[in-house]
């Protein structure tokens, strides 16, 4: 039992914390169903417009990931509990590292896949205002290097959502772990309103 | 003086009778009411139908159902003017591979001949020129005069196709009909 007293993170880095958590796990279900749906004649037209929704929730957290990032850059988190092994701290930090780089790079990807369509189609932030497509992609005069474009863009975009899903599964696991297991109070530093089990720390 | 009345005379002839050539006799032209006048298009994109309008338009028209040799159109639409109600469209409209207003800012039907198919029902022979492409296009439509004021409903069918509409992105028409339908009513008052 190694409670870590009742250091958490502030309120800016939870709101940022679980407004992007909510978005990636609504991202990722979006994602995976509408690949599909917009191949069935049935479910097309939903399926466009969650594309269209889908593209401006994955620039809302490319925003808030940049925002987020620069804050934990400049605050310093609480410290992990004392108990934990060098390899389990180098598994936390890593797992964040590659959390930063999904969450920027991810949306980048996409953003990237979407200004090289040969659709064109504007990206019209919530219905609200437009997001520029990124120039050097957009203007691509030759077709074929601007299908390929599109490609590599894809298929990374793709694999990134792979590789955010399962490190998701991975944070949320160890988040559990820290919490019924070890009871360290660790989970209780990123949710509001919950304690640390076995801590008696207010 | 022989010379000149003969002249004279001449002249007075071509004038009166440029003025009294039944041609330009049962001539009717008619300006369009803003307001009561809409040119629309539609069809259907990932499956799902839409509508829409063009909003600047211009259209000079000279209508006699009595005399249909004389009549003759020109509309002009500004094709930037598209609008849809859905965001989305509207920008990706104006675009180079769809309406590339930035090359052709408007679409312009030039009637050639006009047949009556009985009651108020007529056709008109025309061409549409839409980002250089001419093509021939049919107009099917109604005129009810009421005095001063006339009302001109009809429609036609494009294929988007045609004008190398949305060709780049869609030629296929997996996405976007490849048939758009266009309705006009217009509502019509002697100028």
């Amino acid at each position: 039992m190694n409670a870590i007293g009742n250091e958490r993170y502030n309120a800016v880095a939870m709101t940022l914390h679980w407004l992007i958590a909510l978005s990636i796990i609504a991202l990722i279900a979006a994602g995976v169903w509408m690949v599909d749906a917009i191949k069935q004649p049935e479910s097309r037209a939903t399926a466009f417009q969650t594309y269209q929704l889908h593209k401006s929730l994955g620039l809302t957290v490319l925003v808030l990931s940049v925002l987020r990032l620069a804050w934990r850059l400049t605050y310093r988190a609480p410290p992990l509990p004392d108990g934990m092994s060098a390899f389990e701290r180098f598994a936390a930090k890593s797992t964040h590292i590659l959390f930063y780089a999904l969450m920027i790079g991810m949306p980048l990807a996409g953003w990237a896949m979407v200004s090289a369509s040969k659709f064109g189609l504007p990206t019209i932030v919530f219905g609200l205002f437009e997001w520029p497509h990124i120039a050097w992609i957009e203007t691509i005069d030759n077709l074929e290097t601007k299908a390929a474009t599109e490609a590599v863009f894809k298929t990374a975009h793709k694999y990134m959502g792979y590789a955010l899903g399962a490190l998701l599964v991975l944070h949320v696991g160890a988040a559990l772990k820290h919490h019924f297991v070890n009871r360290d109070g660790v989970l209780a530093r990123m949710v509001p309103g919950i304690q640390a089990r076995g801590s008696h720390n207010a | 003086m022989k010379r000149l009345c003969l002249a004279v005379a001449a002249l007075a002839i071509s004038v009166a009778g440029s003025i009294l050539s039944p041609a330009d006799a049962s001539a009717t032209t008619w300006s369009v009411v803003p307001g009561e006048s809409r040119i629309g298009f539609s069809g259907s994109h990932a499956g799902k139908a839409f509508k829409g309008t063009f909003e600047r338009w211009q259209a000079d028209i000279t209508f006699d159902p009595a005399n249909l040799s004389t009549a003759k159109a020109t509309v002009s639409v500004a094709l930037s003017s598209a609008k849809t109600g859905d965001i989305t469209y509207d920008k990706t409209l104006p675009t180079v591979d769809w309406f590339d207003i930035a090359k052709s800012p408007s679409g312009v039907f030039e009637t050639t001949a006009f047949r009556s198919v009985g009651g108020d029902k007529y056709e008109a022979d025309g061409s549409l020129d839409v980002r250089g492409f001419k093509v021939p296009v049919k107009l099917a439509f109604e005129f009810k005069a009421n005095g001063d004021t006339a009302k001109l409903t009809g429609k036609t069918q494009l294929k988007r196709l045609d004008f190398g509409i949305g060709k780049g992105s869609d030629a296929p028409g997996e996405w976007v009909s490849l048939d758009i339908p266009i309705d006009v009513s217009v509502s019509l008052k002697k100028s």
